[in-house]
């Protein structure tokens, strides 16, 4: 009846790495970075087709509070993201990610936001459809939502040099 | 928890039957026994489950109530639970009650002959009956039987009208008046049931607890009885195995024991034939009688267990006692255990433990296997007997009770009030729950009533009142005969007994007023017997009895008192001589001294037919009275003592016994004391007689009761502490005829369960003889005699003096006792107010604590005490018998050899000094030395030397030695004495005291019978030499100790008297020097105590004050210097007081006027116009300033007790050390500034308002000048202001506190101690086919 809070994130991270691993959904790949560390896994996306990012492999690492799954985690990019959801120092900003408690902008409806249903796969598939459907309402990375809505052309030339596509 | 958990289990995995699908969505874990799955919203899916404590924290965490994803509020069952317990299981008792008496009373109808025939009589009979009860005794009485009753009338009707009024809109609109008051009876009536069931609920609940502890107890007892301290006295008696042998079969003859009883019987002193014997032959005893019970077994196995057995643990004991008598024990233990294990549902942790110690025992092989095989029988029946007591209807096996107290804790019980767990379980308890409460009133309520009714319906009192009448008869035959005797004597010594009656006549006449209200002290030359013959009361019980019918068996008895009465009331004057019988001065006697016997007849009818709650009690029990009885001839005639119906009716009995007796100890005992102490008392209250007393508790025994049970109590309490005072002071062991009730090795339950009711209701009545002789010779002695000699004496009086009970006949019911008073005339004279300024609540606040702080008479009156006991010891010789402190000049005698020697004081120091010991201890070991004579006279020798040189006096030593008691728990063995004088040598002089030779003959062979009655406790009343002391003692002893006596008592009657007499005299001067009447004896009393206090101690201080200038050189620089720092103190002092005593409490009282009580007045009393405008004017300000003196009083109390809050702070900061260090400034500032200020503004405020009113109204209209002129303008102002002060205040207050409470039911209560329920939109067919359409749902809400 001990529960602690770290012992119930670190069951849970479990879980999901092991229901991650038995039945992954396509397109993504996770797990922790070491066995040592359930807190700190290392995600990978394959971009999705259809857009600029298809082919290449995106790289991001997730961290999560020692009360996951009560707080979200966050997710930054390891490789150069040009995106208008994702900062310049590539940490997601997504609403799933957003704790209910702190809402910085007051337009995201409560169901969006992170609650202990989500869970790691729910993120990356939703940071999957964001990838592939900007939101530019709430821009992370003004530049790249001016210049997804202004100069399609020139976002997908920035995204696949940032990716090394050419 | 685990028992929940269990049940849980079972829910949980009939609903879950596919593990695998339902996980929790926060944690993603499965369903476990312990924490089960939840789905209480509207999601399905994967996301459907959850687990209580997972949502708990997210939802704390989240600050949200509802479901996130599909917005539904989780729900809750609290409602529904609290509907369960508080309403549909009360009534369900309360139905089962109902059946209960309805079919006892059938049943008793069936039996006792067809009902419908004289049907129609009984019917008549009981309206008589109600009607004469009514008319005799008013409402009061029916008040006081059924106080629980009026209680939730009260409650329900409070609870009704609340709702009605809050929904009285909404109900005017649908209903008509009439369907109003119709469903607010129902309503009424149905809290009224709940109520009631929830009272018979908690007391069968609180009952059955209380019962199964003493059982445990009772069981367990034989654990505690062995509390033995004095090791060598036990490890000398080993456990001899062939004594085993002796017990397993008990048929044996044992003809050594035969032998040894001859010899004992031959060898014992016959005051000695109540001593004990040691345990082992218990042995025997229980193997060869077979007259031996189930208590004496276990008491014998008790005694006989080896002596490191740790007696202070009940339950789990030693481990590995190598002796078999462990195993004794233990197998109790696990009995115990097993029986709650086959209770409880869950395996508990005890049982383990139990196992785990019965693995780690180390027995000895040999010993082993006989023990066993010895205790088998014994488990068998232990085992049965409890089975037994499980089924027994006083006994029942609440397994929740059992679980509560033995390690459930709170959780369990919040499971079995259903705030956890599942419904079904819920229910579970709910029917077990019932069944018990069924069970009980079966055996509590049930049987007893159907025995107490039949009984009474076949008229078994009046076979008893019966052979009460012939005794009467018998004794009114010799009584007659001895009063004419006595009538001739009387003839003869008429000249004589004239003469005395004429001296004692008026004394004798007013103490025979206040004792019997009936006669007239004027017309008393009539003599008594007259008057007594001519009372009107008798004439009105005749007439009564007459028309009473057969049925009473009070009249029954009472008929032949009615024989001769009769005779005495013709008018024949050869018959008027004649003395009454001895019954009829009976009845006279009680009739006169209140006991109204035609109302107890009355009450009899009542109980017989009538159905109140009264005779309902009285019947049942009357009815267990009668089972205990028939079970107690059952033990008595028993032949089979070892069946297991045996040893439960045993059982029982002796738990009775212990309940009777602590009843009689705990509340009959001290009610007693207290109606002792009221006749005592008497004196002080005018108007009352025995006789008003005795009407007031027949008309109100509830009341009376508590209240002579409450003033018993006091005074038992003050005695204790006087007792214990004097412990303190005296030597150990002077007061070995008190228990001490500190005595750790004291234990009363054990003492009332191992002694025989004889031996305890002799002990209760030597204890009654000497409670009430101390009352009655320490109080009513000189109360009454006060009464005699000061006629003016009465105390509590609610009238002026001036009319002394002699002129005034006094009222029937008398006004010390305001709820037995007629209400229309005391309760005015109680209510309305005796002086017109509160210096009484000034005094008592204000003035007596600074002067009982300066004072400190509990100082004063202890070393008053201690030297009284010094004074008068020193006088009787007897200070080392009674302190301990040994002076050699009272070991002897003083001669005077000149005439001279009356003129001089002896010189006892020079006595003293002979044995030249600063410690006492060495100084005794000086004197008590064997043999003592030489002693005494090597001593004599010595003080004639010291003493030569005096030509005035010769000291002679005539100390003896006694054998006294050293320590005050000694126990106390009956026919022995505790004060045995000793010869030289220090042996008894009487060789029949010589107890410890007795004892040392009988400790290995003794007396059964003595051993049995005290149920072996004989280890502890054996003679012990360190229970004693050998002291040297005056001769003379016993008259010194009756002298001591009578001094203690007159001292203590001087005390009294001049407690009582000194303040009233002194008061009642001072105010008639003033020339005020007083109105109530109280206040001169009063006045007389502050001033005779002050007085005292100014006596006392002046002294010390010229004692220290005196004694010290700079004495009077000293003085000055004091004087200097005194009026600095005086006047920092008296600022505060100034501010704090006089302008705060001013305005305070002001504010108060205006705001309160002038809107009380106005709202309450309804006095709109007189009162206020001249109130405004004359402010009765001096009642204001003393109520707000106290308000300020109560506020910095409250400070006090909160240290830690703001202004509790700032007080301990300002007010820091002696009054130099106050920092004044500061108390202005943080308290009189602020509280001034708003106190000026809450004066003002209104004046503002209401000018601005005005104008603003000047402007409008041209009447409203008018409206302005009118003064009841500004009353109104003033209420409404407050008023709306106080909304504003509570709007605040309010919305704070409701959010702060908003805030911690999100944050920390939201589902603390509450179950979550399940989700079903239409009841649970709907979440069956939910169910099954989880394997088909995907994510998502």
């Amino acid at each position: 009846m001990n529960r602690t809070p770290r012992s119930l994130a670190v069951k849970r991270l479990m879980k999901e790495y092991r229901d991650l691993a038995k039945n992954p959904p396509e397109g993504i790949k996770a797990g922790p970075r070491s066995e040592d560390d359930l807190f700190l896994w290392d995600a990978s996306i394959s971009g999705p087709e259809g857009t600029p990012f298809e082919g290449g492999t995106l790289k991001a690492e997730l961290k999560f509070p020692t009360d996951y799954p009560l707080s979200p985690p966050t997710m930054r990019f390891t490789c150069p993201m040009f995106h208008p959801n994702v900062y310049k120092n590539g940490y997601v900003c997504i609403s799933i990610l957003h704790a209910p408690g702190d809402d910085p902008h007051q337009y995201e409806d409560s169901s969006e936001r992170w609650s202990p249903v989500q869970s790691v796969e729910k993120i990356l598939l939703s940071v999957l459809s964001m990838i592939a459907e900007p939101n530019t309402e709430s821009s992370a990375n003004v530049d790249a939502s001016v210049m997804w809505r202004d100069n399609r052309e020139e976002y997908n030339r920035v995204t696949r040099k940032n990716l090394g596509l050419s | 928890m685990p028992s929940v958990s269990n049940s849980l289990d079972i829910a949980t995995g009939a609903f879950f039957p596919k593990a695998y699908l339902s996980i929790c969505r926060v944690c993603r874990c499965e369903s476990t026994p312990e924490e089960p799955l939840f789905y209480p919203c509207k999601c399905t899916g994967s996301i459907r489950y959850v687990h209580q404590d997972c949502l708990h924290e997210w939802l704390q965490r989240s600050n949200k109530k509802h479901c996130e994803l599909c917005g539904h509020e989780f729900t809750l069952r609290i409602l529904t639970i609290s509907c369960l317990w508080l309403f549909i299981f009360p009534t369900i008792v309360v139905w089962i009650k109902k059946f209960y008496f309805w079919s006892a009373r059938s049943m008793v109808n069936g039996m006792s002959g067809s009902p419908s025939q004289n049907y129609m009589e009984t019917e008549k009979l009981k309206q008589q009956i109600t009607l004469e009860l009514a008319r005799s005794s008013g409402t009061s009485a029916d008040i006081s039987y059924s106080l629980p009753g009026i209680f939730s009338e009260k409650i329900a009707d409070t609870a009704i009208t609340l709702s009605v009024y809050l929904l009285n809109p909404l109900m005017k609109m649908y209903f008509s008046q009439e369907q109003i008051g119709m469903v607010k009876q129902q309503l009424s009536s149905f809290f009224d049931q709940c109520f009631d069931g929830i009272f018979i609920t908690i007391a069968s609940l609180l009952a059955s607890i209380g019962i199964t502890l003493l059982r445990d107890w009772v069981v367990n007892n034989e654990v505690l009885i062995n509390e033995d301290e004095d090791e060598e006295e036990v490890a000398r008696e080993p456990i001899i195995p062939g004594h085993q042998d002796v017990q397993v079969q008990p048929p044996v003859f044992n003809p050594v024991r035969q032998e040894t009883e001859r010899v004992h019987v031959e060898n014992v002193p016959p005051d000695n034939n109540r001593d004990q014997k040691l345990p082992e032959t218990d042995y025997d005893e229980n193997g060869v009688n077979d007259g031996n019970d189930y208590t004496d077994d276990h008491k014998g196995k008790a005694v006989d267990r080896p002596d490191d057995y740790d007696v202070g643990q009940p339950v789990h004991h030693t481990v590995g006692t190598s002796q078999g008598t462990s195993i004794t024990t233990n197998w109790d233990d696990n009995h115990l255990n097993h029986e709650y294990d086959a209770n409880d549902e869950e395996g508990n942790e005890e049982d383990n433990h139990v196992e785990q110690e019965q693995q780690i025992r180390e027995v000895p092989p040999d010993f082993n296997n006989q023990q066993n095989q010895d205790q088998e029988p014994e488990q068998v029946q232990n085992q049965a007997l409890r089975v037994m007591i499980a089924d027994d209807d006083d006994l029942p096996a609440v397994p929740f009770d059992d679980n509560a107290f033995e390690g459930g804790g709170a959780e369990n019980i919040m499971a079995i009030f259903g705030f956890e767990g599942p419904l079904s379980v819920v229910f579970q308890y709910f029917i077990l729950a019932i069944s018990i409460t069924s069970v009980i009133l079966a055996g509590c309520i049930w049987a007893p009533y159907i025995v107490g009714k039949l009984l009474i319906t076949y008229n078994a009192p009046n076979a008893f009142g019966a052979i009460l009448g012939l005794l009467l008869y018998i004794l009114d035959f010799f009584s007659d005969v001895v009063a004419d005797m006595f009538t001739l004597l009387w003839k003869g010594l008429k000249p004589i007994s004239s003469i005395i009656m004429g001296i004692s006549q008026p004394a004798l006449g007013r103490l025979l007023s206040i004792y019997i209200s009936d006669i007239n002290p004027n017309d008393f030359s009539k003599g008594l017997y007259e008057q007594l013959r001519e009372s009107k009361h008798l004439q009105v019980y005749l007439e009564r009895l007459s028309h009473s019918d057969n049925f009473s068996f009070i009249p029954k008895i009472l008929s032949f008192v009615d024989n001769s009465a009769l005779a005495l009331n013709t008018p024949d004057s050869t018959t008027k001589n004649a003395p009454l019988g001895a019954s009829g001065i009976l009845y006279k006697t009680l009739e006169l001294i209140g006991i109204p016997l035609d109302y107890i007849s009355l009450k009899g009818l009542e109980i017989k037919y009538l159905d109140t709650l009264f005779s309902r009690t009285t019947i049942i029990v009357f009815g267990n009275v009668a089972i205990l009885a028939v079970f107690l001839a059952y033990i008595k005639l028993a032949r089979n003592r070892r069946s297991s119906f045996f040893k439960t009716v045993e059982l029982s009995l002796s738990m009775v016994k212990i309940v009777v007796f602590m009843l009689l100890e705990l509340v009959v005992f001290p009610s007693m004391c207290g109606a002792l102490f009221g006749v005592s008392t008497l004196p002080l209250f005018p108007e009352s007689t025995i006789r008003s007393r005795a009407k007031f508790g027949f008309a109100n025994p509830f009341i009376a009761t508590c209240l002579y049970w409450f003033v018993g109590t006091i005074f038992m309490f003050f005695f204790a502490s006087f007792v214990s005072s004097c412990r303190t002071i005296l030597r150990r062991g002077v007061m070995w005829f008190i228990r001490d009730p500190s005595d750790p090795h004291f234990h009363p339950v054990q003492d009332i369960y191992e002694r025989s009711a004889f031996s305890q209701i002799k002990k209760l009545g030597i204890s009654a003889l000497m409670y009430s002789s101390i009352i009655t010779l320490g109080f009513g002695f000189v109360f009454w005699g006060l009464s005699v000699g000061y006629q003016d004496i009465p105390l509590l009086k609610w009238e002026p003096l001036s009319s002394l009970p002699h002129s005034s006949p006094p009222p029937a019911i008398e006004s010390t006792m305001p709820k037995a008073a007629s209400p229309s005339t005391t309760m005015d004279s109680l209510s309305s107010s005796l002086i017109s300024v509160p210096y009484d609540l000034i005094i008592l606040h204000f003035i007596l604590p600074p002067v009982v702080a300066l004072l400190k008479p509990k100082d004063i009156c202890r070393a008053a005490f201690r030297a009284w006991w010094g004074w008068t010891t020193s006088r009787l010789r007897l200070s080392y018998y009674f302190l301990g402190k040994l002076h050699l000049s009272e070991m002897g005698y003083w001669q005077r050899k000149s005439w001279r020697s009356w003129l001089k004081v002896p010189p006892s120091d020079t006595v003293d000094a002979v044995i030249d010991a600063e410690d006492p201890e060495q100084a005794e070991a000086a004197l008590i030395r064997i043999p003592f004579n030489e002693t005494l006279d090597a001593l004599q020798e010595k003080i004639d030397g010291a003493l030569a040189d005096n030509a005035d006096f010769e000291f002679k030593l005539d100390a003896q030695l006694w054998r006294v008691p050293n320590i005050d728990s000694i126990p106390v063995i009956p026919g022995r004495k505790m004060l045995i004088p000793l010869d030289t040598y220090g042996n008894p002089v009487n060789p029949a005291h010589d107890y410890e030779k007795v004892d040392r003959n009988k400790s290995h062979w003794g007396n059964n019978e003595q051993a049995r009655q005290n149920h072996g406790r004989t280890q502890a009343q054996i003679f012990r030499r360190k229970d004693y002391k050998i002291i040297a003692i005056p001769p003379k002893f016993r008259n010194r100790l009756i002298a001591f006596a009578f001094w203690a008592w007159f001292s203590h009657s001087f005390v009294l008297t001049t407690i009582i007499l000194v303040p009233m005299k002194v008061g009642r001067s001072i105010y008639s020097a003033i020339g005020k009447q007083w109105d109530h004896d109280i206040y001169p009393m009063f006045l007389g105590i502050c001033i005779s206090m002050l007085a005292i101690s100014l006596v006392l201080y002046l002294y010390k004050a010229i004692d220290t200038i005196r004694n010290e050189d700079s004495g009077w620089t000293l003085f000055w210097d004091k004087a200097a720092e005194l009026s600095k103190k005086a006047a920092k002092v008296s600022y505060l007081v100034l501010l704090f005593g006089g302008v705060v409490p001013l305005m305070l009282g002001y504010v108060l006027e205006l705001h309160v009580i002038q809107t009380y007045r106005i709202f309450v009393t309804k006095s709109y116009q007189a009162p206020i405008q001249n109130s405004i004017a004359l402010v009765p300000l001096i009642h204001n300033w003393a109520l707000s003196l106290v308000w300020i009083k109560i506020a910095t109390k409250l400070m006090q007790l909160y240290p830690d809050s703001y202004l509790g702070q700032k007080m301990q900061n300002i007010f820091d050390g002696p009054a130099e260090n106050w920092k004044l400034w500061e108390a202005t500032k943080v308290f009189a500034i602020p509280v001034l200020s708003t106190l000026l503004g809450l004066v003002t405020t209104p004046h503002v308002f209401q000018h601005a009113y005005c104008l603003f109204s000047q402007t409008y209209t041209q009447s409203a000048s008018e409206i302005c002129a009118n003064p009841n303008m500004l009353v109104w102002a003033y209420p409404l202001t407050l008023s709306m002060l106080i909304t504003c205040a509570a709007v605040y207050k309010g919305h704070q506190v409701y959010s702060r409470w908003a805030l911690a039911i999100r944050d920390r209560n939201y589902l603390v101690g509450r179950e979550l329920r399940n989700f079903s939109e239409d009841g649970s067919g709907a979440a069956t086919s939910r169910r099954s359409s989880i394997t088909t749902a995907s994510d998502g809400s």
